[in-house]
């Protein structure tokens, strides 16, 4: 009974039925990927549910199969309309009122009461949801805004006059008739196939327009950035990226004038600092400014608002955009004449945004024509957006350059610190030198130098420069020269003072200062002379007394006055002494308390390491006072010099 | 940022042994004999210490010359045996300087506040005859060089403060650099 109910429905109308109805499943399946709303998802169960009401048709030919079914299809059609909508009640209450209308069919079909008339006093009552549904659709359409839910609400009347369609004709020519089966059902499939060909089309009119939009937003970044960008030279000015940018927004937005304000969060302000075009002000001008174009031209380009104070200031303090497209009807605009440079007609105002921050405001005037549009107010939103981007950059990289040049002058200076201090000192009998020195960051002001003139005669110098950095570094490759020219010669130390100061006054434009101390040394005969310019007291360990012994003499620096005569001290040295010169960021240094380590703690160190070889005995007292210093800033160079007398 | 020098609009010297400025907790110092020769070099070796990153170092520098100048000369009077007492400490955002002589105290310093009020009142009634007067700030002790502008220039400068101890022989002084930091936190009101 079933196989020959199933051969009988085969060859009628099923299988183009079940075809179509499979096509319409595969599609719908294909296309739900496309969108996220459901809709296509929605009408591909649609499809399922044809698919296997067609069959059990096939195997339960009747009238009461096909009617129950239908109440159920558009129960679910409505409910795939209502959810793409958001309509919560339209999701429920349509799918209910048929199932149950459903149920009661089937119910009396079962029980082999007359099935024409109430079926069909039931489709009708089944169709007041349906335009409820419909109805809601419509209501939507404001929401709607993605293809699916676009495509139900575009299309309602003609999904309404389809459902009208099949229903009247399966109404009129009953369901199992062969007319209805083989015309009409498929038909009725076939409109499912063109909602899915609307589908695709609405999704690459959305796909068109996107791409519209982004290409027109790319070409106004790109314009933007390329603005700005050209800015960024050899010659870098943030003012004329903000020139340029002030002059792309103006043009991209269609404004008369455009003005650019940035934040100062130290004073608390906003100032325009840069200006495009005609910018009608929409704040009031004092009465004092004279009315001419120059005159208020220049006010706005100075003007400073205080943070949240008049329109301006507010959209750089509350971050809001501002779009005015009738400034004559917006009590907040000032009217500040009637001359055309003065007539404000439309305003837009975004604030600049980086991370978060701030950073100030583009203000976009129009003086006559047609009123900024939406469209132009959310180009101009976006156009902000990157400029604010574009502004941050160019401030970092200006940042960025000055930290480079800081980083690289001190590198400069510490390049020429180290040519000119020695590499390493003369092998001398008798005698050994040890230094330990430590620039600080871009001062590099130290100098030392042991200069052996004669097989048992050495000069020892140590100096510091005021000033630092790179010129810091000539004034000591200046005094180094001069030094090694004039040692050579028979004279005391203090004479060679006394010529290097000579050599330094007044040779250059600017003034040029530097401590010297100077000892020479006969090391057969232990026989020294010190002479200095201002330098730190020598400090001799004497290794009779095992104790300090300080020699200083009072003096003035070289490079102050040309005539300065300076004073030698004659001494006396003997096997394990020890003398130690050493830079006033020594004695000078501070730990964290903000005491100095002081020539106190300096002749305890050298007590303490006094048996060591030279140059560990200066590493060992610099060490000491990069550990009294603790984590405080190194604020100049620290240098210790020691030469010790052999035993 | 105001002026912290500012009394109603007008900058004048202030004296008060109690403001912060004079505590010299981590500042680093110096001394220096009161010789007038060596006032530059003296300056050098205390603005050595600043940061590179602070702009307009010259002005800067000028600024501690003057200060230095003043211990040196109306402090000191140049007697070597006297000494200037330097106490600074310097920061990207800030200069601070504490200058400490041996002499007397400033003693015209009302004067001086007085002088500078006449001259801008002078200056608001826009009378230039009597503002020809005000031109220079003269005392007894005063020499060709000298003209009260320095302080003038000082008060402007230091916009911190500028505070004199109570016997008037330390002055204690702020610099402020505001710092580059772009923009503000959005108000998410």
């Amino acid at each position: 009974m079933v196989q020959a109910g199933f051969v009988a429905a085969a060859s009628g109308p099923l299988l183009v039925k079940l075809f179509l109805a499979l096509i319409l499943l595969a599609v719908f399946l294909s296309l739900r990927g496309r969108e996220t709303e459901g809709v296509m998802s929605g009408y591909a169960i649609l499809a399922g549910f044809l698919v296997l009401r067609d069959l059990l048709y096939a195997v339960l030919p009747g009238e009461a199969v096909y009617q129950a079914s239908d109440l159920v299809f558009f129960g679910l059609l409505c409910s795939v309309h209502a959810r793409a909508l958001g309509s919560r009640l339209g999701l429920w209450l349509p799918l209910a009122f048929s199932l149950v209308a459903a149920f009661l069919l089937s119910l009396k079909a079962a029980l082999g009461l007359a099935p024409g008339l109430p079926a069909e006093v039931l489709v009708v009552i089944a169709l007041v949801p349906i335009f409820f549904a419909f109805a809601l659709a419509g209501r939507s359409r404001q929401s709607a805004d993605s293809p699916g839910p676009l495509l139900l609400v575009r299309g309602r009347y003609y999904h309404l006059g389809g459902a009208l369609f099949y229903l009247a004709l399966g109404a009129l020519l009953g369901r199992s008739s062969f007319a209805f089966q083989a015309f009409v059902v498929p038909l009725f499939y076939a409109l499912g196939l063109v909602f899915a060909f609307r589908f695709v089309d609405e999704l690459h009119e959305e796909l068109v327009g996107a791409v519209a939009y982004y290409e027109e937003s790319i070409d106004n970044l790109y314009d933007l950035l390329l603005a700005s960008g050209s800015a960024v030279k050899a010659e870098f000015s943030i003012q004329e990226v903000l020139d340029r940018m002030a002059a792309a927004m103006a043009e991209k937005v269609g404004a008369d004038g455009a003005a650019i304000l940035l934040a100062d969060e130290f004073d608390e302000a906003v100032a325009v600092r840069a200006v495009s075009g005609r910018f009608a002000p929409p704040w009031r001008l004092p009465e004092s400014l004279p009315r001419s174009e120059e005159r208020v031209a220049d006010y706005v380009r100075h003007a400073r608002f205080r943070l949240g104070e008049g329109l301006l200031g507010e959209v750089a303090q509350g971050g809001k955009q501002l779009y005015i497209p009738d400034a004559a009807a917006d009590p907040r605009i000032a009217r500040n004449g009637e001359e055309d440079w003065l007539r404000l007609s439309s305003l837009i105002a975004a604030p600049l945004v980086v991370r978060d921050r701030v950073i100030g405001a583009v203000a976009l005037a129009k003086s006559s024509g047609e009123a900024f549009g939406e469209r132009d107010f959310d180009r101009a939103k976006l156009l902000a957006n990157f400029g604010s981007i574009a502004i941050a950059n160019s401030f970092s990289f200006l940042e960025a350059a000055e930290r480079g040049d800081i980083d690289r002058e001190a590198a400069i200076a510490e390049g020429i610190q180290k040519t000119i201090l020695p590499r390493k000192f003369p092998e001398i009998s008798g005698i050994a030198l040890g230094a330990s020195t430590s620039p600080a960051r871009g001062v590099c002001s130290d100098y030392y130098d042991a200069i052996q003139t004669r097989p048992e005669r050495v000069l020892l110098a140590a100096g510091d420069v005021a000033g630092k950095g790179v010129a810091a570094g000539i004034v000591m490759a200046m005094i180094r020269a001069m030094l090694h020219l004039v040692t050579n010669s028979a004279k005391d130390t203090a004479t060679l003072l006394a010529w290097i100061n000579r050599g330094l006054c007044g040779k250059v434009e600017t003034d040029q200062f530097a401590t010297l101390a100077l000892i020479s040394v006969d090391t057969r005969s232990g026989e020294a002379e010190f002479a200095n310019a201002a330098h730190q007291p020598l400090l001799i360990y004497r290794r009779d007394a095992d104790a300090i012994e300080t020699v200083d003499i009072k003096s003035i620096p070289i490079g102050v006055e040309r005539g300065t005569t300076y004073a030698a001290k004659r001494l006396r040295l003997r096997a394990g002494d020890a003398l130690v010169l050493y830079s006033d960021g020594i004695v000078e240094a501070m730990n964290e308390q903000g005491r100095q380590f002081g020539r106190k703690n300096l002749g305890n160190a050298i007590l303490r390491y006094k048996d060591l070889p030279a140059r560990d005995m200066a590493e060992a007292i610099r060490g000491e006072v990069l550990e009294f210093a603790g984590r405080s800033r190194q604020h100049d160079d620290q240098t210790v010099f020691v030469m010790k007398v052999k035993l | 940022m105001a002026n912290e020098n500012l009394r109603n609009g007008i900058l004048e010297i202030r004296v008060d042994e109690n403001s912060p400025l004079f505590d010299k907790t981590g500042m680093l110092h110096k001394e220096f004999p009161s010789d007038f020769r060596q006032i530059r070099y003296f300056t050098l070796l205390v603005v050595q210490s600043a940061p590179p990153d602070i702009k307009e170092i010259n002005l800067l520098e000028q600024q501690i010359s003057e200060i230095i100048k003043n211990a040196v000369k109306h402090g000191n009077k140049c007697n070597p045996e006297k000494k200037v007492r330097v106490w600074y400490s310097f920061s990207p955002e800030h200069a601070h300087l504490v200058v400490e002589d041996e002499g007397e105290g400033f003693r015209d310093l009302e004067k001086w506040n007085e002088f500078n009020r006449k001259r801008q009142a002078c200056l608001e009634k826009a009378d230039f005859e009597t503002l020809a007067d005000y031109v220079s700030f003269r005392t007894a002790r005063s020499d060709d060089n000298d003209g009260g502008n320095a302080l003038f220039a000082a008060l402007e400068y230091w916009d911190g403060g500028f505070v004199f101890n109570q016997k008037r022989n330390a002055v204690a002084m702020l610099k402020r650099f505001p710092k580059r930091r772009m923009g503000l936190a959005a108000d998410e009101s």
